[in-house]
This record gives structure tokens, sequence and C-alpha cells, in this order.
């Protein structure tokens, strides 16, 4: 009879444990990403994705094509299909705040990974780069590199992206100091390759000696230097990106644009994947804003860096 | 008859219920909040001219910051470091009194009585170490960064118009008192080549001639 007592103990402290197993193997992380259309915020997601298997947990991504009704889509199928949390990249600073509302009004919590929302509770976490810091630098070595003086051009990300606008200020918070640095032309090419082409060709159409070019992000620096290749410019205007993406950090080195700033996303998704981690076990204070520095990149110590990242 | 306007009014209601639950309303006014109410001119001059001078014995003086970071490096950053940022690149808010070495357009140069040589920005006052150094305005607050570096900007803003004018009565021999922000990397950190950026900045005495 006691060994009967003994056996159902045993047994029971195994189910016990077995299901708080399980409790965390059933969570599911849903990853909502603004695009799958550049390589950053597929290395992002996809590291999100990896830590979150990696700590046990099922990972689904799910493409917002830059678009807010599609993300808006995404949110409302993850909240049907019960996921667990939300890692967050959103389209929109303003625009994708009601969607983070509306799975944290359903209890499960939200982390903003690189891209911020204008809110401080309507996510649980933001994880972010210091755009703004990084592109101070960037800028420092902008004016320096062009010597003080000279037309040069800026390409602008997505306009309701709080990224462009950082990025924008912290280089502008610089160079403005300079009065005979002047900006000749400024346009958007949402952080698009091609249109950064497109719109760095027309802008050499009307300016043809700018000295240099500021660029929002690597995909746009990279087709301002397709531009300026196609027009044999590429020896009289220094390019400047943001991102640290693999073919930047390349042509940092084969020294075709002058500078990048290293994100990473790596870091800042495997954070927020721990920050979820932490929430299932029962965490509940969260730093709402959690700036990620950023690295400036250049041909001095383009050696301390690999693609999205510095080398371990 | 009967039937049919029930079959209507079934049909009304449920394209009502419908049309309530494909519509998330939220007023521009709530996404915006708190940021949009913020004088930033009054939040900047506060930090500045109030804030500032009000935790000024809780600085630490350069020359003992430069003994700490010497003994012990990550023991003096954990103790008067700050950063809104996560990374290499840390803050301190230092005081210090000096002679005044030498004076260019762009910054002035103090030595102090252990012949340490400290470099102060009197042009060119940007990045984010006006805000940061002293730890008193934290990210958290702010419904947007980019309100947060607005604020960095307007910070900066007041000590150019403000603060720097203090620099252009002072001349080589001059001894001076300052109050500014500087930046080090955790990694390499290199106290005598920082800028410091002013917060506040006096003439104590004229050269003896």
């Amino acid at each position: 009879m006691n060994y009967l007592n003994v056996w159902a103990m045993l047994l029971l402290l195994c189910l016990g444990c077995s299901n708080r197993n399980k409790e965390n193997e059933g969570k599911q992380v849903a990853i909502v990403v603004s695009t799958l259309n550049n390589p950053w915020f597929v290395f992002l997601a996809e590291s999100a994705a990896e830590k979150a298997q990696a700590l046990g947990y099922t990972a689904k991504i799910f493409d917002s094509q830059n678009n807010t009704a599609l993300e808006t889509d995404h949110f409302e199928n993850a909240i049907a299909a019960g996921f667990d949390a939300i890692l967050f990249n959103p389209t929109d600073a303003d625009g994708s705040v009601v969607n983070a509302t509306k799975a944290t009004d359903a209890n499960i919590p939200v982390f903003c990974m690189d891209r911020e929302i204008n809110s401080r509770t309507a996510a649980t976490s933001q994880i972010l780069s210091d755009s703004y810091a990084a592109c101070v630098q960037l800028g420092e070595l902008f004016a320096n590199d062009l010597e003080r003086h000279g037309d040069y051009a800026e390409i602008l990300g997505i306009v309701s992206d709080n990224n462009t606008w950082n990025r924008s200020k912290g280089f502008h918070s610089v160079v403005d100091n300079f009065p005979d640095l002047k900006m000749v032309a400024r346009q958007s090419a949402d952080f698009d390759r091609n249109k950064a082409m497109e719109v760095m060709e027309s802008i050499l159409q009307g300016h043809p000696d700018i000295k240099g070019v500021f660029c929002g992000n690597d995909a746009m620096a990279m087709g301002a230097y397709q531009a300026t290749v196609a027009a044999g410019k590429q020896d009289q205007i220094k390019i400047y990106g943001f991102d640290g993406a693999e073919d930047a950090v390349n042509a940092v080195k084969e020294g075709q644009i002058q500078a990048t700033a290293m994100q990473f996303p790596k870091l800042i998704a495997e954070k927020a994947a721990q920050l979820a981690d932490a929430y299932f076990k029962g965490e509940r204070t969260f730093r709402k804003k959690l700036p990620i520095a950023v690295d400036v990149v250049t041909q001095k110590n383009i050696d301390q860096y690999i693609a999205y990242g510095k080398k371990n | 008859m009967m039937k049919r306007g029930l079959k209507y009014v079934f049909i009304v209601l449920m394209g009502a219920l419908l049309i309530y639950h494909s519509i998330y309303f939220k007023s521009l006014r709530a996404v915006k909040a708190s940021s949009e109410g913020l004088d930033m001119d009054s939040y900047a001059k506060n930090y500045l001219f109030k804030l500032i001078p009000q935790y000024e014995a809780d600085f630490i003086d350069i020359n003992f910051l430069r003994t700490a970071i010497d003994e012990n490096a990550s023991k003096a950053f954990a103790n008067y470091a700050h950063a809104a940022s996560d990374g290499d690149f840390r803050y301190f808010m230092v005081r210090g009194t000096g002679l005044i070495t030498q004076k260019d357009s762009d910054y002035v140069w103090s030595q102090d009585s252990q012949q340490q040589r400290y470099k102060l920005a009197t042009n060119y006052i940007y990045g984010t170490a006006a805000r940061d150094a002293a730890g008193l305005i934290v990210v958290d607050s702010f419904d947007n960064t980019m309100v947060f570096n607005e604020l960095s900007e307007k910070i900066n803003e007041l000590i150019r118009k403000e603060v720097v004018p203090a620099s252009a009565k002072l001349a080589t021999g001059d001894s001076v008192q300052f109050t500014g922000a500087l930046g080090l990397s955790m990694k390499a950190p290199k106290l005598s080549e920082a800028t410091i950026i002013p917060l506040h900045l006096e003439r104590l005495q004229h050269k003896k001639e």
C-alpha cells in the first residue's frame, strides 16, 4: 500500500513537471514584420524566429509588405489564432499604434523591434536603434569628409516612419552648423533601392556638381551609388548609408560608399524574443523604450564588422 | 409582410454588427496624447537653468573622474555615467575649475591645478551628451524618440544662445569654473581627448597682468 502511494506521488510529480514544460512549449510567437522585400528585415525576422524557437516556442513570420491594412489583418489573424506574443516591426509610427493596441487589449504582449510606434502604452516594450545619435556621428563624418563646404543631397526613407526623421534630424543637427554646406535637393525614396536610383538620377540632372549624398538606409545608398556610376560621377560624390546591410558593408570595404551605420538586428530580435520569454515566465515590468546604440562603419574600422553586426 | 420586415431588420442588425466589429476607432488625439502638449522650450530651460544647478553638487569633479577611471574604469562608468541607449558610449556630467591656456573660434582649453588640460566646445554644440549625462531625462517619459531627440536639440540651442556667449569674454590666463557633459567609450575611455559641452561656464578671475 505504501509503495502504491509513493508511485502515485512520483507519477503526479512527473505529470506536473511535464505539464509545466508543455505550458511553455505550447506558446506561439507571431513575428509581424514591415517588409520581407529588404534583406535587413528578413534577417531581423529570421533572427527573432530562431531565438523564439531556441527558447522553446513556435514562431511564425507575417509579412506586412509595408501596408498598414495588411498589418491589421495579420494582427487580427494572430489574435484569433491564439498567438501568445507578437514581435513587431511596424509599418507606420502612427498607423500601427491601433494594431498594437488591439493585441495589448487582448492581453497579448507586443514587443516592437527597430521601428517605433508613437505610444508608450500600446506596446509592452520597444527595442529601437538609436538612429539619431548615430546620425550625429555620420553628420560629423560627412562635414569633415566634404571639408565643410559644397552642395549635397539627402534621400529620405518612408516619411511616416520615425527612423526616417530621427536619422535626418541627427544628421542635420551637425551639418546645418556649417553654412557653406548647402543641401540642394531632398527627396524620399521610401527606403527602396530602385526608387533611390531614380531619385538620384533626377537629382544629378538638376545638380550635377553635388559632392555628397546622405541616404536614410543602405538600400537607398546602393541605389544612389548605381546612379552615380551610370553618370560617371562615382569619384566626385561621397555616399553615406545606414543599416549595416551586406552589400553596403562590402561597398564600404571597396570604397564605393563612404560609411554606413551598423544597427544590430540580431541583438534587437533576440532581445525582443527574450523579453517575450520573460513575459511568459511572469515578468510584467519592462522599459517602455529601449534604444540600442548604432556604430558608424568606415574603411578605418570595417575589419571589425560583418553584415548586420560585429565580428566575434 | 411582417416576415419580410423582420428579415430586413435582421439584415440591418447583422450589417451593423459586422461594421462594428470591422472598424476600430481611436482618436488621433489619444494616439499623440502627452508629447503634443509638451512645451519644449520651457522643458529645456527648466532642465538647464533649474535642474542642473540644483544637482550640481552631485556631479563628479573632473579630476576625481580621471582618477576613478585610471583606478577602475568599469566601476567609474557604473557609478557616474548615464546613457539613453544600450551600447559602448556613456556620458558623464562633470564640474571643474582651471586656467584658460588656449582659445580658438571653436574651443577653449582649461588646465587645472594638476596640469590636466580639458577641451570645452564653444561653437559646435550638438549630440545628446547635454541631455543624457545627468541621467535626469529618461526616454521612457516620452511617447516617441523624435520628441526626446528634439529636446536634445532645444537644450543644445539654449547652450549656444545662453551659455556659450560667456566664452567670448574669456582670455588666456583667466580662471574659469564649468559644469559640462562629456562622452566616453567604455572600451577605450580617453578623458584627455573628450570634448566637454558646457552647461555652465563662468569666469572666476581675470588673468593677472
